[in-house]
């Protein structure tokens, strides 16, 4: 890296600041709590944020020794995309972080099948195809969504926020939402170009 | 039918108070807007009951007294006139505060130099026999007339045109009067909340032209007792790589997420 002098090649990623620190934090910690903390600490393979092109990118070190290099407009991504800072400076979590999402998840929600094939469609979740979730949830709170197989292991399909609290959800009607939809895997094919 | 026995029977309820109340009249009046008022001190007691009682009949009393007065009245036919208004109650806000006086005032009163009246302030035409304004709206101005060239003030020099000398002298004190009377009323406003408001509101517009420039101000000539300018730094990020590792790096997100952990838990 060029500490002094000019800067005559393109800057590449960077750090993230305090404030986009905190910002990230929060949504993550929206969805596993303070299971932020194992995101920090994987003495393995030690991992850091990068900020590059106003996305988020959570990357092992090692990767990043080899991404480095590059300069902005030919680095397309590396590591895992967590999600980006919008214009306005809020951070939206992608779908691209359904994986660290999904391993730490403290409160999960479990859909049929027909309300799973709805949901990769951009569709909230409601009440009638709710087969199973956590308990005590409050309400507003981030949740991850699975799709609940018989013959499988149960399949996370994207994320979203919870409408209403657990003990809510047990007394409300069948056309009800329960999930609000905010990200789920069907991007990777519709949404492809803004994913990363 | 002989109603003469109920009315007996009743006579008591039926009883008018007094058109005259045995009291004495202490009441002061505005009969102008038919108003009386009772400053005499009222001891009314514990009772409820007969505090009522006697506020009633104390309020009839005093009614009674003031429209005996306003029967009193000199009448125009079927129309009592009422006399001007002699309370005058009291205004809403505090009388508007003097004045500062400028300074041509000031000096003037130190001096004893006193306004001319409106006939002073005329002068005699001559030419015409009449009145004129010594100076302003439909004054004589002396360089309009050629005649006058000797009584013109204006100090010219040989080959100069005395009337436009003249009339560029009457500019020039035109320009300086207006400066003084803006000068006037910032004297005025000096110490007020208006004053310093208009201080930042000129620290504010400086600051934003400094930033106009290509250089944000850098070249610019300094203006005396100019605020320092905010410096306009580029934001510094932190290496990729520092040399011991990533640890600092994680240690200080590590804080981070600590204090944002405590104010999630809070909601």
């Amino acid at each position: 890296m060029p500490t002094s002098g000019l800067v005559v090649c393109l800057p590449i990623m960077r750090p993230l600041d305090k404030e986009e620190t905190e910002k990230v934090f929060a949504k993550l910690i929206n969805f596993i709590g303070d299971n932020v903390h194992a995101l920090l600490e994987r003495k393995d393979d030690p991992h850091v944020f990068r900020l590059h092109k106003d996305r988020v990118f959570y990357v092992s070190e090692l990767v990043l020794a080899h991404a480095s290099p590059f300069q902005r407009k030919d680095l397309k991504s590396f590591g895992t995309c967590l999600g980006k800072m919008t214009h306005s400076g809020k951070f939206h979590l992608h779908i691209t972080a359904l994986p660290i999402l999904a391993q730490y998840a403290k409160y999960k929600v479990w859909v049929n099948e027909s309300s799973a094939l709805s949901f990769v469609y951009k569709n909230h979740v409601l009440k009638s195809g709710l087969v199973l979730m956590t308990e005590n949830v409050p309400a507003h709170q981030g949740v991850v969504v699975y799709a609940k197989k018989e013959s499988e292991n149960d399949v996370p399909i994207g994320f979203g926020i919870l409408a209403r609290a657990t003990y809510e959800c047990q007394a409300c009607e069948p056309g009800d939402i329960v999930v609000f939809h905010q990200a789920d895997v069907g991007e990777y094919l519709r949404d492809e170009e803004n994913l990363v | 039918m002989d109603v003469s026995k109920i009315l007996e029977a009743n006579k008591k309820k039926l009883a008018l108070p007094s058109p005259f109340p045995d009291k004495e009249d202490t009441l002061s009046y505005d009969l102008a807007i038919k108003a009386a008022s009772d400053n005499m001190p009222v001891s009314i007691g514990t009772n409820f009951v007969d505090s009522m009682k006697t506020i009633k009949v104390l309020t009839r009393d005093n009614l009674q007294l003031l429209t005996n007065h306003i029967f009193d009245l000199p009448k125009d036919g079927s129309v009592f006139i009422l006399p001007p208004r002699s309370e005058v109650l009291p205004r809403a806000l505090a009388p508007p505060k003097p004045k500062k006086p400028t300074k041509w005032e000031k000096f003037a009163q130190e001096k004893g130099i006193k306004k001319r009246t409106r006939m002073e302030r005329n002068v005699l035409d001559k030419s015409t026999g009449q009145f004129t304004p010594r100076f302003g709206m439909k004054a004589k101005r002396v360089e309009d007339d050629w005649l006058m060239v000797d009584k013109m003030n204006a100090k010219y020099e040989e080959g100069e045109d005395p009337f436009l000398v003249a009339k560029q002298g009457r500019k020039e004190r035109v320009a300086e009067n207006a400066k003084k009377a803006k000068q006037n009323t910032f004297r005025a406003e000096r110490g007020t909340p208006a004053a310093s408001k208009r201080k930042t509101d000129i620290m504010h517009s400086l600051s934003a032209a400094k930033l106009g420039t290509a250089s944000q101000g850098l070249f610019d000539a300094k203006i005396a007792n100019e605020p320092a300018q905010k410096s306009h730094k580029r934001r510094h990020f932190q290496e990729n790589f520092s040399k011991g590792g990533q640890s600092a790096e994680r240690d200080a997100q590590a804080k981070i997420l600590g204090k944002v952990l405590k104010r999630t838990a809070k909601k």
